[in-house]
């Protein structure tokens, strides 16, 4: 597919690719051209009262972390969610997948309370574990962050009402058993 | 931290394990695809934007025709039921795959979207239909321009091919995306067919009479699986596509003539008392000649295309 004819960018009516013969309409931007845009260089440290970078004493500091407080050269300083980290710093937050604005993915812990508190009630007897067990994940990630798109928690609402509906059925159909005499249930 | 703000740019592209939806940020598209539990993201900053490329996809109205038919197929089963109950299921899983057709027609002509950078070529797959990709650019574009500049049409020899050439992103040698874009599809529908010769042999010679109810789903298999590979662009060869034809017009004739007969009297016959029950013979032929001609033409094209899809994977791996 690329790289694209030069004259079959940016036309409204496109052009005809001779290897798949279909239509291609092709919108072609600035950066295409440009190239990346590279970061600053790192400035000298030019007398000793000036601060230095932790990493490369060599380099005049830019900025503190934000996290550690460690002053950072040009080439360290990282910016994300509004902040500056330092290498250490951005490498643990980004393992732990703290920095919104570079998180890769998330677990939608409502969406596995509800799975949990619905599809094991298909075969009953599950019920006595999941149930419990979505109470105390709707409970523990109650206030989790979710995802980045917005939504609601409805999800933790139905997964709650399903569970607590399924344990009072069980419970219900458990205790008529023990109580019921057994002769009055098939020996009249 | 507040999530940042995003806005719905296309509805949820749904598949069997999630969905993938784009939204569009201050200074960024996001990409999102869900897997039910969890979410994955992919970010394209605008000033990273380097092309928007939409390929008018082919609308595959040889499969669209042949859905129809394989409905309007499976609904006329009800006519020869008798029971009330088979009689609605037949007629409204039918409606429900020509609804599924209309739906398809209606939501306008297919596009293909991708979405370059300097480093990767994605394909956005909730861009999928022709008015989606027209908003989607018309939106996009805006704002890429508010970042990089106004982008204008360009002439021949505006800006130099070798500035295209420079760019890191290598394109692939067409040989090996034809293979990847291929997939085992063709495999498979062979695979199928050996598997159902074997299927279709057991059911017409009655060894376990049950099996005969399984022929029209195998004839469901089999038309999908040929009609997908004889009409999608895949990168086969003459040979493979013949085949798959062939399957085709072989799976059709023998629902009609053949031993689809026979199936459809055994699955017809599970809906009658046991003295009405007719018994299992085509039209046209004995029952063991039935049998040789339906498993026959499978075991011949599925040992026809397994050879040559054989043949040809290991001639591209070399």
């Amino acid at each position: 597919m690329w790289p694209v004819p030069p004259e079959a960018c940016n036309r409204e009516e496109g052009f005809v690719c001779p290897r798949c013969s279909e239509r291609v309409h092709v919108t072609v931007f600035p950066a295409l051209t440009r190239g990346g845009a590279a970061g600053l260089p790192p400035e000298r440290v030019q007398s000793d009262t000036e601060a230095a970078c932790f990493f490369h004493p060599q380099n005049r500091a830019a900025s503190p972390c934000d996290l550690c407080g460690r002053f950072v050269c040009r080439l360290c300083e990282i910016q994300a969610d509004s902040k500056i980290f330092c290498p250490e710093c951005f490498a643990s937050a980004f393992k732990a997948n703290k920095i919104n604005e570079v998180d890769k993915n998330r677990t939608m812990y409502d969406s596995v309370a509800l799975a949990l508190s619905t599809l094991p009630g298909i075969f009953v007897w599950p019920v006595l574990f999941t149930g419990p067990s979505t109470i105390f994940i709707t409970i523990k990630y109650w206030k989790a962050r979710g995802g980045i798109i917005p939504r609601t928690r409805v999800r933790y609402y139905l997964a709650i009402m399903c569970a607590l509906a399924e344990m009072t059925a069980l419970g219900f159909v458990i205790w008529a058993l023990t109580k019921i005499p057994f002769r009055t249930l098939g020996n009249p | 931290m507040t999530p940042a703000p995003y806005r719905k740019l296309t509805r949820k592209r749904r598949g069997i394990t999630g969905y993938t939806q784009l939204w569009m940020g201050s200074d960024h598209l996001l990409l999102v695809h869900s897997l039910r539990v969890v979410e994955r993201y992919k970010r394209f900053a605008f000033r990273d934007i380097e092309a928007i490329v939409i390929t008018e996809a082919a609308d595959a109205w040889g499969l669209r025709a042949l859905a129809i038919l394989a409905a309007v197929g499976w609904g006329s089963i009800g006519l020869a039921v008798s029971s009330y109950g088979a009689r609605a299921f037949f007629w409204i899983t039918a409606l429900l795959g020509i609804a599924f057709v209309v739906l398809d027609i209606a939501r306008g002509p297919r596009r293909k979207c991708v979405l370059k950078t300097a480093i990767t070529s994605e394909q956005l797959r909730p861009v999928s239909r022709k008015k989606t990709a027209d908003d989607f650019v018309a939106t996009v574009s805006q704002a890429v321009q508010s970042v990089q500049g106004v982008v204008e049409p360009l002439e021949p020899g505006h800006f130099e091919p070798a500035s295209i050439q420079v760019q890191p992103m290598a394109p692939e040698p067409p040989s090996q995306e034809t293979s990847n874009n291929r997939g085992y599809l063709p495999e498979i529908l062979f695979a199928v067919l050996f598997f159902d010769a074997a299927l279709v042999w057991v059911g017409i010679q009655s060894i376990f009479r049950n099996v005969t109810g399984l022929l029209p789903t195998i004839y469901l298999a089999e038309l999908v699986l040929s009609g997908v590979v004889s009409f999608r662009r895949m990168g086969l060869g003459m040979f493979v596509k013949t085949l798959a034809i062939a399957t085709l017009v072989l799976c059709v004739a023998d629902i009609s003539t053949v031993s689809g007969v026979v199936a459809f009297k055994e699955v017809m016959n599970t809906t009658r008392a046991p003295q009405d029950r007719v018994p299992l013979s085509s039209l046209f032929l004995s029952q063991q000649a039935t049998a040789i001609a339906s498993a026959g033409w499978r075991v011949v094209i599925g040992a026809l295309g397994i050879t040559k899809s054989l043949v040809d994977r290991l001639a591209k791996s070399k």
